[in-house]
C-alpha cells in the first residue's frame, strides 16, 4: 500500500493507492496521524484501492471521526470497486455520508 | 499479519477431516443404520465447508456444499445408503481432497480433474433431484424455534420473521488472520442480510486506537432457512473470541431484552437500532424495557444473584427448561472435547527435526565430556558427567519418542484400498488389520506407506484366487488380507499376509528361467524360489493388470525397505497363503550402540541386536578358526571374523579374542572381534551417495574422542556368516570397498 499526498488549499488528499488492509494498517494509521495532525480538511481518494478490510473500514471510520471532532471535513471520494463491494456489505453509505457515484457498468 | 499458519492449520485440519470421512463412510457400508457414523460424516463435510468459506475457497465450499445436502438426506432418512451412495461419497471425499490441495499448491485443477468435479457434481445433483417432491432438508429447524412458534401469538411475540444476529468480534480477530468482513460474505451464502448496521461505538479515540485491534460490531437481519447452528457455525473460527447472539425468527421480545442487556453498548442506542432495522416495532420495544427496568426494581431488593440469560428465557416462557439443560450439557461436552484437543500440540516436523539433530550433536558432546572424566580420573567429574550422561540419554529418549507415531492411521488407508480393489477385481475380500497402536519413527511411516501398497495390491492380484477357485477348495468365498505389527527386538514388524493361494513355486521357477534369471539347471531350494518374486523385472503374471503384474513391484518394495535399512521376507505355503514379513528399525537417528574394536578402529554394533558376548580362547578357538562355526550350548553358530570381512592388515591377539552373539529375526551369528568397549550411545550419520553400495556398514557415527566408528549392519553381515564360510565371495567382493570408505571418513 502506498499513500499519496496533494495539497489543494484547504484540502489535503490521500489517495489510497493498493490494498488498504490488516498487513498496512499500521504504515496508513501513521500517514493518518500525520495528516490529521495538521489539523486540515482530509479527502480520501479512493480510486485505486484494490483492496479493503475491515481493519480498513475502521481505520476510515476512526479517522472521519478524530477529524469531524476538530471541526474538519473528512470525505471519501472515487470509491474503488472495492470500496464499493465493502459498503454495500457493511451498508456503510449513510455512515460515511460521502455522494457515491456508481460505476457505469455495474448500476 | 500473515495468514499462513491459519492456512497451514485449515489444510492439516482438512486432511484429517476427510481421513475421519473416509474411515466412516467404510464402516457406514457395514453399518448402514448407524446414525452416529453419519453424524460424524456430515460433520466432516460441514466443518470443511465452514472453514472453506471463510478463507474464500468458494470451489471447496461450492462442491462441498451438494454433498452435504445429500449427507443431509441420508441423515433425515430421506435418502438410504446404498453401496452406489458411498461409493460416490468416497469419490466425492476424494474430489474434496483434490480442491482442497489444489489451493494448497495454489495452481489450478487439470482437465482430468475438473471433468471428475462436473461428473461428481452432477451425480449429486441428479441424487437430489429424483427426490424434489419430499420435503426439502431445511425441514429441521432448532428445536427452540417450534417451541417459540406454538406459543400463541401473544402479546410479546414480535412480528419478526427474519433471523437477528448481534455480534461484537474481539481485538484480536485481526490479528489472529481472520477478516469479519468475510464472515459476513459467507453468511450471505446461507441467506439474505436484510439489514445490517455496523457498530463503531467501540471505536477508541484516534491516539488509543491500534489498527490492528477489531473493534468492529455488527446488528444484522438475517432472511434464511438455515438452522440456528448452520449460522453460528459460520463464526465457528472466531466463537470463542467473539460475542454472538442469535434470536430465532418470531422469538419473543424478552429474548431481544436479554441481548440488549448483555451486550456493552447502551441499551436505548440499541433498542434504536432494532426497531430501524426492523427488528422490532417500538412497541415492543418500550413493552420490553419498561418490564426490564421493573425487573431490575425487583432485583435491587433483593440481594440476588444476577440472573443467568437462561433463566429469563424459562421464565419468558421462550424455552422450556428441558432445552436449557440440553443445551447446557452440549455446551458442557463441547468445552470437555476443547480441553482435550488443549492437550496435544501440532508442530512443524522440520522443528521436530532440528531438535533431533541438536539431541545427536549433544549426545556426542557429552560423549566427549565422559571421555575425558574418564581420562583424568577425577572422582567429582566423573560422578558430574555421569549425571549428565543419564540426563541426556533420557533427553534423548523423550525426544525420540517425539517422533514416534502410531502405524494405525497408515494400516486404516488401505481400508479403501482393499474396497475399491476388491470390487475392481469382483473379488470378496476384507482387510483385517491389528497391531495398529505399534509406534515407530515417523519418516519410517511415511515411507512404509508405498510399499505396503504394493504387496497389499499384489496379495488380492495374485494371492487370492477368484470366488470360484476358493469355494472349490473348501476355503469362505470372503477372503482375507491381514496387516499386523508388533515390537520385535529394537525394531518393529510388519507382516501383510493373505488366505489365498501360496505362491506357485513351479510357475515362478518356470518364469524366472525364461526370464534368464536363473541358469536351466539350478538346483534351488524352495526358499531361494520364493525369494524371486523380490528380483527385478520378475513377474508371474500371465496377463499385466492395472494393479500389479508389470514386474516392478516387488523388486521396488524390497529396495524401499532395505533402504530404510530393513529386510523383506516372504513365507507361503500352498493353498494355504503368504506372508510377507517386514523388519524395520525402530529409529533412524540414534541408537543405543556397543563399541568394539579390531586393533586400533573401532565398530559399532546396535545393543538391541546383540544376545551375549562370549570369550574366544585355546582349543575352542583354535576349533571354531578351522571349522568356522562354534558349538554354542549345542547350537551351531556361524562366526565372521570382522578383522578378515574388512581386509584389515593388523594381526590378531594372541591371547584371546571375543564373540559378540548378535541375532537378527530368527537367526544367530557370532561376529569375532579383539575388544569389547561397552555401550555408547550413537548418533547414525548415513553414509554419503559414494557407499550406497557398501555391504556390511550402514553408518557411521562420531564418538566422544572425535574418531570416527562405522555403524555395522548386522543384517548384511549375518548374511555373509551365514554363507559357507568367513571368505565367501561377497566378502572378497566388499573387501576394498570398506577400507576406501575407512580411509575417506577417517
Amino acid at each position: 500500500m502506498e499513500i499519496e499526498r496533494t495539497d489543494n488549499g484547504d484540502v489535503t488528499e490521500l489517495k489510497v493507492v493498493g490494498e488498504l488492509t490488516i498487513f498496512g494498517a499500521a504504515d496508513a494509521y501513521g500517514f493518518l496521524t500525520r495528516a490529521l495532525s495538521e489539523r486540515r480538511d482530509l479527502r480520501i481518494n479512493l480510486a485505486r484501492t484494490t483492496e479493503v478490510d475491515s481493519s480498513g473500514v475502521q481505520l476510515l471510520l476512526a479517522a472521519k471521526r478524530a477529524a469531524e471532532m476538530h471541526g474538519h471535513s473528512f470525505e471519501l471520494v472515487a470509491h474503488s470497486a472495492a470500496m464499493l463491494e465493502v459498503m454495500e456489505l457493511l451498508q456503510l453509505s449513510h455512515v460515511f455520508g460521502d455522494p457515491v457515484v456508481m460505476p457505469a457498468q455495474a448500476a | 499479519m500473515d495468514l499462513e499458519p491459519a492456512l497451514e492449520a485449515f489444510f492439516a485440519e482438512a486432511d484429517e477431516l476427510l481421513t475421519r470421512m473416509e474411515e466412516s463412510l467404510l464402516q457406514l457400508e457395514s453399518e448402514p443404520d448407524n446414525n452416529e457414523l453419519i453424524n460424524d460424516i456430515f460433520r466432516a463435510a460441514h466443518t470443511i465447508k465452514g472453514t472453506a468459506g471463510v478463507f474464500g475457497f468458494d470451489d471447496v465450499v461450492h462442491f462441498t456444499h451438494e454433498v452435504e445436502s445429500v449427507l443431509d438426506r441420508v441423515r433425515d432418512g430421506q435418502m438410504r445408503v446404498t453401496n452406489d451412495v458411498i461409493g460416490l461419497l468416497l469419490r466425492n471425499k476424494d474430489h474434496i481432497g483434490v480442491l482442497v490441495r489444489a489451493v494448497a499448491e495454489k495452481r489450478d485443477l487439470d482437465a482430468a480433474q475438473r471433468a471428475e468435479g462436473e461428473v461428481q457434481t452432477a451425480a449429486l445433483l441428479a441424487l437430489l433431484g429424483k427426490q424434489t417432491d419430499k420435503p426439502a432438508a431445511s425441514a429441521v429447524i432448532a428445536a427452540p424455534v417450534d417451541v417459540t412458534r406454538s406459543v400463541p401469538a401473544a402479546d410479546d411475540g414480535c412480528e419478526n420473521g427474519n433471523w437477528h444476529l448481534s455480534i461484537r468480534f474481539g481485538n484480536d480477530v485481526l490479528r489472529g488472520g481472520m477478516d469479519p468482513l468475510s464472515f459476513l460474505r459467507y453468511m450471505r451464502t446461507l441467506g439474505d442480510i436484510v439489514h445490517l448496521d455496523t457498530l463503531a461505538t467501540a471505536l477508541p479515540s484516534w491516539l488509543e486506537f491500534d489498527p490492528e485491534s477489531c473493534y468492529l460490531g455488527f446488528e444484522i437481519d438475517f432472511r434464511s432457512d438455515a438452522t440456528k447452528s448452520e449460522i453460528e457455525g459460520v463464526f465457528e473460527f472466531v466463537r470463542e473470541e467473539c460475542v454472538l447472539h442469535i434470536i430465532p425468527p418470531y422469538s419473543q421480545v424478552s429474548e431481544y431484552i436479554s441481548v440488549l442487556r448483555a451486550l456493552p453498548e447502551d441499551d436505548l442506542k440499541l433498542g434504536e437500532m432494532l426497531v430501524l432495522s426492523g427488528a422490532l416495532t417500538r412497541s415492543e420495544l418500550e413493552r420490553g424495557l419498561s418490564l426490564q427496568s421493573e425487573a431490575a426494581a425487583n432485583d435491587a431488593e433483593e440481594p440476588a444473584t444476577p440472573q443467568q440469560i437462561g433463566e429469563i428465557l424459562i421464565e419468558g416462557g421462550a424455552v422450556s427448561a428441558g432445552v436449557v439443560d440440553a443445551a447446557l450439557a452440549k455446551q458442557k461436552q463441547v468445552k470437555d472435547t476443547k480441553a482435550q484437543e488443549a492437550r496435544s500440540l501440532r508442530i512443524d516436523a522440520d522443528k521436530l527435526d532440528q531438535l533431533i539433530e541438536l539431541v545427536g550433536e549433544l549426545v556426542v558432546a557429552s560423549a566427549g565430556v565422559q571421555n575425558v572424566a574418564q581420562m583424568l580420573a577425577q572422582g567429582h567429574l566423573t560422578e558430574a558427567s555421569e549425571v549428565l550422561t543419564r540426563l541426556v540419554e533420557e533427553v534423548r529418549d523423550q525426544a525420540l519418542s517425539l517422533r514416534m507415531v502410531q502405524i494405525g492411521a497408515t494400516f486404516q488407508r488401505f481400508q479403501r484400498v482393499v474396497r475399491d480393489v476388491s470390487r475392481e477385481l469382483g473379488k470378496d475380500i476384507e482387510l483385517q488389520i491389528s497391531g495398529g497402536e505399534t509406534d515407530l519413527d515417523k519418516t519410517v511411516v511415511e515411507r512404509i506407506g508405498d510399499p505396503l501398497m504394493h504387496l497389499i495390491r499384489n496379495s488380492m492380484d495374485h494371492g487370492i484366487e477368484t470366488t470360484d477357485v476358493r469355494l472349490s477348495a473348501g476355503k469362505p468365498a470372503r477372503a482375507k488380507v491381514m496387516l499386523n505389527a508388533y515390537h520385535e527386538a529394537g525394531g518393529v514388524v510388519i507382516d501383510v499376509a493373505d488366505d489365498g493361494g501360496g505362491l506357485n513355486r513351479a510357475k515362478i521357477l518356470r518364469k524366472a528361467i525364461e526370464r534368464g534369471l536363473v541358469a536351466e539347471d539350478a538346483q534351488l531350494g524352495e526358499r531361494e524360489i520364493d525369494r524371486l518374486i523380490f528380483a527385478p523385472g520378475f513377474s508371474t503374471a500371465d496377463q499385466v493388470s492395472n494393479l500389479s503384474g508389470r514386474g516392478v513391484g516387488m523388486d521396488v518394495v524390497r529396495r524401499d525397505i532395505e533402504a530404510l535399512r530393513g529386510t523383506v521376507d516372504i513365507d507361503t505355503e500352498p493353498g494355504k497363503g503368504t506372508r510377507i514379513r517386514i523388519r524395520l528399525p525402530l529409529t533412524l537417528a540414534i541408537i543405543d550402540g556397543f563399541r568394539v574394536g579390531i586393533d586400533k578402529a573401532s565398530f559399532v554394533l546396535p545393543v538391541d541386536m546383540i544376545v551375549e558376548c562370549v570369550e574366544l580362547a585355546g582349543s575352542i578357538r583354535d576349533g571354531a578358526r578351522t571349522r568356522g562355526y562354534l558349538d554354542m550350548r549345542g547350537e551351531v553358530l556361524p562366526l565372521l571374523w570382522l578383522r578378515e570381512a574388512f581386509d584389515m592388515d593388523s594381526s590378531a591377539p594372541e591371547r584371546r579374542e571375543n564373540v559378540v552373539v548378535v541375532q537378527f529375526g530368527q537367526t544367530k551369528a557370532g561376529i569375532v572381534v579383539d575388544q569389547l568397549m561397552g555401550e555408547h550411545q550413537t548418533v547414525i550419520r548415513p553414509l554419503g551417495k559414494l557407499f550406497s553400495a557398501l555391504r556390511g556398514v550402514s553408518g557411521s557415527t562420531i564418538l566422544g574422542s572425535g574418531e570416527i566408528a562405522l555403524i555395522l549392519d548386522v543384517a548384511g553381515l549375518m548374511k555373509m556368516a551365514g554363507s559357507a564360510g568367513a571368505t565367501a565371495a561377497g566378502i572378497t567382493e566388499m573387501q576394498g570397498q570398506t577400507s576406501r570408505a575407512m580411509t575417506a571418513l577417517g
